[in-house]
């Protein structure tokens, strides 16, 4: 079992002894699963009947020693006990002492202390250790589930009491007790952290995404972290001029915190420190100091005076981990544990990160969604149309997405012009190149391209016209780009692709379909380059989509594969226009981290007669604008005065209001509304498929009240499965002579 | 997204004055009202809300009306509207009587006149 050989000694315990010691060990550690509190258990439990000081170490996740003893009753010998210990290690760890045995997991006996591997003892502690007297000592592994979880050390002080071979059988025996002891209780606290964790994260993500205020952000973080992770913790951001400005601090003791700012500020991080703060943002690396040892403060600290104040904080263990989102270091998060005695290591290490990189893409986001930070994302959307152009016939819905980095918005854009000829131009394009010059390109791309086909010219005549144009510009701009034609009385269209993913077209059976046409060069690249028109046709109901790369690139993915995702995607998305984009988006683009802009037009002809009108629409408040700019759109091509149209778009606002106010709960509830055109009435209809409840509340009742007063006949037709208001209204222009 | 309505404050001779450009539907009616009731000081003589650049303006206006009108009498200040008569969106003011209880002025300038002038709040 060892290589020692058997020391003449009886045993230290006798079987009867060992036998009611192992009970009782195992009473007292069932008794606990915390893990803090099974160690040091652990730790007392042999002495001192078995021994005169035991220590207790574990292997830690990140490979470094946890070491807890059962404690000297004379502080002095359990310093020099605990300073031989880490002589030892340095000196021999690799043959002899509690890594050895962890590293093979064999077992070491010293029956007499004498015979032992011995270090230098300095004089001056000669005396001391004379008086401590080491007789004998055994070193066992701590095993659980088949693996080596650390050691125990078993040390005599006794005259006479030597350990041997049976001693060291009953050691080892209850080391496994002990270690399956200690891995029980090491899991129930990993089981616990986790949950902790999760619920301490979410907690974190919704502080993060309740506010924009950079400041108070970090402050409510840095108090979140105080609650459960650290004694004290400071939040540090670099500055755009790239000078550190504390921006938040927290103490567990609010008492504390002015401090803790005090030091803070009377002693500000030096901006060359090699390591800390201004390392860890330097290099995006955490750093860990598990154990703050005095001659680290008194390296840091800049005179006396600091140095006091640093040993009153009574550092114990540090993390300082970087603010780090897409790909920049922000600023860092400092977590100090003082008096809680916490020791910090890999596990809290990784834990802080993940804090950390949410913080960060907070703040990250908060610049840039600050007007004054983000020159690019201000200038892109100031560029792009405020409002589609309200045609008859067609329905557009467009999204744009800037890049989540600053550096990289810019240059996507779309549009829609309405033509003399009663057609309709579309456009989708994005420019080569990011920023806040690719935003300012991307201006004159999309207004020239306007002025040419304002002018009257088709679209290969136009995108032949804006090639030429951005030859002249400075630099080499280039843009893809596809352009549309559509006329809307006839669904037919022609289109040019200059280098452009291929827009796809959805029919009302929901089949998709990629547009190819005859592809040619992005603008910009080539003189005298053709771009040929390609002609087609779009059923009304059909959805044509336009977008830009952002939304189908993915890195290390071939383009074609986004396509066809998308193409899936589409074909799955719900019919209403602007649910559509949404459901695009939500299924193709990240939402905290984008590499590109994203841009996404999406045009339907839509069968629209002065004779009838229909829409579906979701129960939900938001859906009401859209309902009325629908409805007068049609209204427009029915011979309503401007009063009629108004107070028609009235009354049927408050049927639908009805209809999503009291007949459903839930948003994904949808409601018909139809109109006609009969024997010189308007009539229009509201059906909804929930429960009809009467109006309540005094003002309530107002609703049905306009309805009544605006419309001529109002009815209310409830059945099984919804209810239907009906209504009808004269209109003037149609009344006989 | 355009938002559906913009509103815009100003106070005018210890007047809190609202302008609401857009529309006002059950979307938005409530985060008005509390907007507009917020800004509306202890101190202040009275409020006008100003409706003459809103294009639609439906039930859920009409009970914010109400509402911040129960919410000024209780401090004794007056609440006054204002509605060019050529406006589509009288109507529907009108046949709900909203004038009866609510002052409606063509102008802010009557309004604040009118307030100026002491009317006091009714009851």
């Amino acid at each position: 079992m060892t290589e020692q050989t058997t020391h003449e000694s009886g045993r230290v315990l006798d079987p009867q002894r060992a036998l009611a010691f192992l009970a009782q060990a195992s009473a007292v550690l069932a008794r606990s699963l915390d893990y803090e509190r099974t160690l040091a258990e652990v730790a007392q439990l042999a002495v001192p009947e078995f021994s005169d000081w035991c220590a207790v170490d574990v292997v830690q996740p990140d490979g470094s020693l946890r070491q807890i003893s059962s404690g000297h009753p004379d502080p002095r010998l359990e310093k020099l006990l605990m300073e031989l210990r880490r002589r030892y290690r340095e000196e021999k760890g690799r043959t002899e002492g509690a890594m050895s045995v962890i590293a093979t997991g064999r077992a070491e006996l010293r029956p007499d202390v004498k015979d032992a591997p011995r270090i230098q003892i300095p004089r001056e502690e000669e005396d001391l250790y004379d008086e401590l007297a080491p007789r004998s000592y055994m070193i066992v592994p701590l095993t659980a589930r088949g693996r080596t979880i650390g050691a125990l050390t078993f040390l005599s002080t006794i005259e006479g009491r030597h350990y041997g071979e049976a001693d060291l059988d009953f050691a080892q025996h209850l080391a496994r007790r002990f270690g399956l002891a200690v891995d029980n209780a090491r899991l129930y606290q990993e089981a616990q952290n986790a949950r902790d964790r999760l619920s301490f994260m979410a907690r974190a993500s919704e502080l993060l995404s309740a506010s924009l205020e950079l400041d108070e952000t970090l402050q409510q973080v840095a108090m979140l972290a105080v609650s459960s992770l650290a004694d004290w913790c400071a939040i540090e951001l670099r500055d755009d001029d790239g000078t550190l400005r504390n921006a938040a601090i927290a103490h567990v003791d609010p008492e504390r915190v002015r401090m803790a700012a005090a030091l803070r500020e009377r002693y500000p991080i030096d901006e060359d420190d090699p390591s800390g703060v201004p390392n860890v943002i330097r290099t995006g690396r955490s750093e860990l100091y598990p154990e703050i040892a005095d001659e680290l403060l008194v390296r840091g600290a800049r005179d006396e005076e600091h140095l006091l104040l640093l040993r009153s904080v009574g550092l114990k263990s540090v993390l300082i981990v970087p603010l780090t989102a897409r790909g920049r270091t922000l600023g860092a998060i400092t977590l100090v544990s003082a008096e809680s005695g916490r020791q910090y290591g890999v596990e809290d290490l990784r834990f802080a990160e993940e804090l950390a990189h949410r913080a960060a893409v907070a703040v990250d986001n908060s610049r840039l969604y600050s007007r004054e930070h983000n020159a690019a994302v201000t200038l892109q959307q100031s560029l792009l149309p405020r409002q589609l152009p309200e045609v008859p016939g067609v329905e557009f819905a467009a999204r744009y997405l800037p890049a989540t980095s600053e550096l990289d918005v810019g240059g996507d854009w779309y549009d829609a012009i309405q033509l003399s000829d009663g057609s309709v131009g579309v456009a989708i394009g994005d420019v080569v190149g990011h920023g806040v010059e690719a935003a300012a390109v991307m201006g004159q791309f999309r207004n020239a391209l306007r002025a040419y086909v304002l002018d009257g010219r088709g679209p290969d005549a136009a995108v032949e016209r804006l090639n030429r144009l951005t030859r002249t510009f400075d630099q080499n701009d280039m843009a893809t780009l596809v352009y549309v034609v559509l006329d809307t009385a006839t669904g037919g269209f022609r289109f040019v692709r200059a280098g452009h993913p291929p827009p796809l077209i959805r029919d009302i059976q929901g089949n998709v379909e990629q547009l190819n046409g005859q592809g040619a060069l992005p603008v910009g690249v080539a003189p005298n380059v053709r771009y040929p028109a390609t002609s087609m046709k779009l059923e009304p109901g059909s959805t044509l989509l336009l977008y830009t790369d952002g939304l189908v690139e993915r890195r290390g993915e071939p383009l074609e594969d986004g396509i066809a995702k998308l193409e899936r995607v589409l074909a799955d998305a719900p019919e209403p226009l602007e649910e559509l984009c949404d459901h695009v988006l939500s299924a193709l683009a990240a939402e905290d981290e984008r590499d590109d802009d994203i841009a996404l037009l999406a045009v339907r002809p839509i069968e629209l007669q002065a004779e009838r009108f229909h829409t579906t629409l979701r129960a939900d408040p938001t859906e009401l604008s859209r309902l009325r700019r629908l409805l007068m759109r049609w209204l427009r091509l029915t011979q309503a005065t401007a009063q009629e149209i108004y107070d028609i778009t009235i009354a049927a606002g408050e049927a639908c209001a009805n209809a999503i106010e009291h007949a459903y709960g839930a948003r994904t509830a949808r409601f018909d509304v139809e109109g006609a055109v009969k024997d010189g009435f308007l009539c229009l209809s509201v059906r909804d498929y929930g429960s009809w409840r009467a109006p309540r509340g005094e003002h309530r009742g107002r609703g049905l009240q306009l309805i009544e007063a605006l419309m001529e006949d109002v009815e209310i037709v409830r059945g099984d499965r919804g209810t239907e208001v009906r209504m009808r209204r004269r209109l003037s222009a149609l009344e006989g002579p | 997204m355009n938002p559906l309505a913009r509103l815009t404050l100003e106070t005018r001779d210890e007047i809190q004055v609202a302008h609401i450009t857009g529309e006002v539907d059950i979307a938005n009616a409530s985060t008005l009202e509390s907007e507009i009731s917020d800004t509306v000081a202890n101190t202040a003589f009275g409020l006008v809300v100003d409706l003459t650049e809103t294009d639609y303006f439906d039930s859920a206006g009409i009970r914010m009306l109400f509402q911040l009108r129960k919410r000024l009498t209780g401090r004794r200040q007056n609440l006054r509207v204002v509605v060019p008569r050529d406006s589509v969106i009288i109507t529907a003011l009108l046949v709900t009587e909203v004038d009866q209880i609510i002052p409606i002025d063509e102008t802010v300038d009557e309004s604040l006149t009118a307030l100026t002038d002491g009317d006091r709040p009714p009851g």
